[in-house]
């Protein structure tokens, strides 16, 4: 291999242009998932982020001096504060599901965002450290090119070519793709120098955390040991496939139905909100625009709609 | 001096600005996910001491992430949390804190972060300022009774998951163990 071949490689990899539609796709639910986070934290505004919240400024200060983007440290410290700061999440996540001033509003939304968990990192899951990850990149992506309000006034002015041909640079969908790797490749790589996850008991005890009960699970699966053994093997496999497999483009769609499948597993047997559907639409960027293409004609045709006859088309 | 504007114009319109763009992201790509991909696999101490370098930069953006969630070991006890609010003349209130498997469906969604709040990061908690301030809310959101509340105990109960051989097939015991996680005396301005 030469270097010239490395950087050939390097440069295919991480700067040749993408078809934007899963991206856009992609932008519009990230979206709609940060407006319901926003919307299950606003009851709560005062009591986590108001200046009477659960945790004090200066016990958090205390613990860790260092400086963080945070508009409650510009801002008064008040009540009023805490409850816009939220609703400004719900406002500026649904304007990028929309696609209005597309960069500008992920700009905003992510520093809104940083703001409101820097405040209070202590109700935060893995979920919310995981969208503050998509929220930064989003700002350099191309995200609202199609499908959004943007695309309909720039359309309007110059007539462009037809969204589902449009591409755009693809170095933010690969630090999308990479970043989401690296999640699986940690929780695969913590999880393996536990002995309980190789003695297949780790999803026996997971199963009967109470305060994770969501929907009830059909009795046998976690009354038995062998079935909790198959369960916690098929997390490390999927887990351990998420960041290798689906690479290789033979395997892709099958690692990405693998996945879909856990984290629906997951979102039945246990109540932890927002996580699982978030890493399902990250999936959206690993698939290939022409697929997602036909998806979206299947989706979209109207199935009541008679074909015209000759006489009709004449 | 125009005619040196002018060649400097010609030389700056040659250069291949995709190429420079090109390369800054390049650059910029290899410290960023280096930095991150150090932060997430700490266990060396090159990769520590090179995470650590950067933590101003990635503290002050949000970039810090860990997803080591149930590993390496899941966590094998039952808990909840009970506080106890005694009052100036002694009468005292049991509060319960949210107990999701408790709650009806919806209700586990809005209340999920109180679960984080108080299971994960409060009931196995060794940093004594934020029991304090947990127990000072705990006052504040109790102060409707004719006295103001003197004293506030935060306990944690618990109980083991049983292991296989003993747990299959039969219910979960109740949570008997119980840990006084502090007792805090209330003074008047945290209830202001």
């Amino acid at each position: 291999m030469t270097l010239q071949a490395i950087l050939a490689a390097w440069n295919k990899f991480w700067f040749t242009d993408h078809n934007l539609f899963p991206l856009a796709i992609f932008r519009i639910l990230f979206g709609l998932i940060s407006f319901e986070t926003a919307i299950l934290l606003l009851p709560w505004a005062n009591d986590w982020f108001g200046p009477h919240a659960i945790l004090r400024v200066v016990s958090l200060a205390n613990q860790d001096a260092t400086t963080r983007l945070s508009l409650f440290t510009i801002f008064p410290d008040s009540e009023t504060w805490a409850y816009f700061l939220v609703s400004a999440m719900a406002v500026l996540s649904l304007a990028l599901a929309a696609g209005f001033k597309t960069r500008f509003t992920a700009l905003l939304l992510w520093i809104v965002m940083n703001s409101i968990h820097h405040r209070n990192p202590y109700v935060l899951n893995s979920g919310d450290t995981f969208m503050r990850q998509i929220a930064f990149w989003m700002m350099f992506a191309p995200s609202g090119r199609i499908l959004s309000v943007d695309y309909w006034q720039q359309k309007k002015e110059s007539g462009s070519k037809a969204w589902f041909d449009q591409t755009g640079p693809g170095w933010t969908i690969r630090a999308l793709q990479l970043q989401m790797c690296l999640l699986y490749m940690q929780a695969f790589w913590s999880k393996i120098w536990g002995p309980i996850w190789w003695s297949g008991t780790a999803v026996y005890y997971t199963a009967r955390i109470e305060e994770f009960y969501h929907f009830p699970v059909v009795p046998y699966v976690f009354d038995h040991l062998w079935t909790c053994q198959v369960i916690s093997f098929a997390t490390l496999f999927i887990e351990f496939s998420l960041f290798t497999f689906i690479w290789v483009k033979e395997f892709r769609y099958l690692v990405l139905l693998l996945g879909v499948a856990q984290h629906l597993s997951i979102e039945w047997m246990m109540n932890i909100p927002i996580f699982e559907w978030l890493m399902i639409i990250n999936y959206l960027l690993f698939i290939d625009s022409n697929d997602l293409k036909k998806v979206w004609s299947f989706v979209s045709r109207k199935p009541f709609q008679k074909p015209l006859t000759e006489t009709e088309s004449a | 001096m125009t005619t040196k504007l002018n060649r400097l114009a010609v030389h700056f319109n040659q250069i291949d600005w995709d190429r420079v763009r090109r390369l800054f992201l390049s650059f910029y790509l290899i410290f960023h996910f280096s930095i991150i991909y150090c932060w997430m696999f700490s266990s060396h101490p090159w990769a520590y001491s090179y995470a650590d370098y950067f933590r101003k930069y990635i503290v002050l953006l949000g970039l810090d992430q860990d997803y080591t969630v149930f590993a390496p070991t899941p966590r094998n006890q039952n808990i909840h949390i009970l506080m106890i609010v005694t009052y100036k003349d002694g009468t005292m209130r049991t509060v319960a804190y949210p107990r999701i498997d408790r709650l009806p469906q919806l209700d586990r969604l809005w209340s999920e972060r109180w679960r984080k709040f108080g299971h994960d990061n409060m009931a196995y908690s060794t940093e004594p300022a934020y029991l304090r301030d947990f127990a000072r809310y705990v006052a504040r959101q109790n102060n409707d009774y004719v006295t103001p509340p003197a004293f506030v105990t935060l306990s944690r109960y618990s109980v083991p998951v049983p292991p296989p051989e003993e747990g299959l097939g039969h219910p979960l015991p109740p949570h008997f163990h119980q840990y006084t996680l502090l007792t805090y005396e209330v003074l008047p301005e945290d209830l202001l």
